[in-house]
């Protein structure tokens, strides 16, 4: 019998990934991941800049192809090769269609994937409310905040896309009180489903540790004297699961959320 | 800060009528000018060069909007490139070929005028369609779009205030090469025609209402292509700073 937050079968699998250019930004890339029974789940994937993290981050999304490596996504009962349209991206600057409302934006998207004008209305309409973005349905993406962007933006490619989301450095910049609201959101997402898998690139390891449900760690190994190995891969996986720390509202007041978080601090100059 | 662009006006008016250094005519005698001519037909040759003029904006804003696009295909982007080079070019010998590959003076006219706001107006829209962020075409695809509705969605709606601003800024260089062009072929008339009569019998203050209203002319294009923008895209007006 499956218990509740046990992991199940695979949803989203990187293995052997690659990309080079002039010299290796990745190298032999591997993540797994699988299933969280119950619920959808949320990866971080933390690395300090220059490390290829936007790289994997278009290779996981189809938009760049690897050097070498694959990318499997579960679609229907199998994993398949990932293409662009399959998983949503989020960017940092939650990009939008600045010539039309943000209901447009909604539309085209929810159009692309297709079915009925009147259904597309109505998915639209139950995120605009989950999200509270009604007022905002009518403005163009100038009009809005940054805030009410990235919501837009997720409901934008949550209309197109079921059930992963690439979220680009999603707590930047941000005061605690709209990284409250943005861990909310993600919750949102995370509940809707139990196959949503929302795979968050971010420099904030409080804000991942809070989040997600896994915790990966980018970067590159050293040599015997030190010197960085180029091309960088995955360095450490920690599954918060396994310690107590899946997400819920208090997750942040636990003494070993300071622990792991001091823990991932720990490993961060290593990267 | 309509009060203050009418300070400026009244303030060049002023300076220009009381200026001592008497190298052109005065406002009065420019504006004395103006009632005789329209009473001769002015109107009339300033609606022929109109005409002439919004055919040449027209073609060269269709071909020019056409072949910035293109730029998405790697193959035609050598040739367009090479394209926006010809504004360096005189005219010429380049007109004898016009001559020789058009059948009549209207034509010749547009011809002339629809390729010298083409380059201009193709280096400014090449540049438009370079300067796309890789992350739009991203957005586009990772909803899924095919190439077409790629191009559709990012390179043609996406840069269509833009590509209107251009149209605006560059249909200003037809009215600049009107005199020279329609002295190509003086049969159909036009302002232009009228300016080069005026200039050879130095008639200064008819040349300068002319002028005058040619200026009024262009700012009226300027506005109407204004109003054209905003009603088109009406997202372009937003954000914008208000000093």
């Amino acid at each position: 019998m499956t218990q509740l937050n046990e992991r199940r079968e695979i949803v989203l699998e990187v293995s052997g990934l690659s990309v080079s250019y002039d010299r290796p930004i990745l190298r032999d890339v591997n993540i797994t991941i699988r299933d969280v029974v119950g619920r959808g789940q949320v990866v971080a994937l933390l690395a300090p800049s220059g490390t290829g993290k936007t790289q994997l981050f278009n290779c996981i999304a189809g938009l760049q192809q690897p050097s070498s490596g694959l990318v499997r996504i579960l679609a229907g009962k199998e994993l398949v090769p990932v293409q662009a349209g399959m998983v949503g991206v989020v960017p940092q600057n939650s990009l939008l269609f600045e010539d039309r409302t943000v209901y447009a934006n909604l539309m085209t998207a929810a159009l692309l994937k297709g079915g009925s004008r009147k259904e597309a209305r109505t998915r639209i309409l139950e995120l605009l409310e989950l999200f509270g973005m009604n007022d905002a349905a009518l403005q163009y993406p100038q009009q809005i905040s940054g805030g009410q962007r990235q919501r837009a933006s997720i409901i934008q490619q949550m209309l197109c896309n079921s059930r992963f989301l690439l979220m680009d450095e999603p707590f930047a910049s941000l005061d605690l009180l709209k990284k409250i609201e943005v861990y909310h959101q993600i919750e949102k997402i995370a509940l809707r489903d139990e196959l949503n898998t929302i795979i968050v690139t971010t420099h904030d390891i409080e804000s991942a540790v809070t989040i997600a449900d896994t915790v990966l760690l980018l970067g590159h190994d050293h040599d015997a004297g030190g010197n960085i190995v180029p091309g960088a891969r995955i360095q450490k996986e920690f599954d918060l699961i396994e310690c107590g720390l899946a997400w819920h509202p208090e997750v942040a007041t636990l003494p070993m959320f300071f622990d792991k978080v001091n823990e991932i601090k720990a490993w961060f100059p290593r990267l | 800060m309509l009060w203050l662009a009418a300070l400026w006006v009244v303030g060049f008016g002023m300076f220009w009528q009381a200026n001592p250094v008497r190298v052109m005519p005065t406002l009065t005698e420019v504006g004395g000018a103006i009632l005789p001519l329209w009473r001769a037909g002015v109107g009339n040759a300033i609606l022929v060069s109109m005409w002439t003029l919004l055919e040449a904006i027209l073609i060269s804003s269709a071909l020019s909007l056409g072949l910035s696009y293109l730029y998405v295909l790697a193959v035609f982007r050598f040739p367009l490139i090479s394209a926006t080079k010809l504004r360096f070019l005189g005219f010429t010998g380049l007109i004898t070929l016009f001559y020789l590959a058009t059948k009549d003076g209207h034509i010749l006219k547009v011809a002339v005028l629809t390729f010298a706001i083409t380059v201009f107006l193709l280096t400014d829209m090449l540049k438009v369609v370079r300067e796309i962020p890789q992350e739009r075409y991203n957005l586009a695809r990772t909803l899924g779009m095919n190439r077409l509705r790629v191009v559709w969605e990012v390179v043609v709606r996406g840069t269509l205030s833009t590509a209107i601003e251009s149209i605006r800024a560059n249909a200003a260089i037809g009215w600049m090469m009107l005199t020279m062009v329609e002295g190509l072929s003086r049969s159909d008339g036009g302002v232009g025609v009228l300016l080069l009569n005026l200039n050879r019998s130095r008639m200064l203050e008819n040349v300068f209402a002319v002028q005058l209203m040619i200026l009024f002319m262009g700012v009226g294009q300027d506005y109407l292509i204004g109003i054209i923008k905003d009603v088109v895209c009406p997202y372009a007006r937003l954000g914008k700073a208000k000093i």
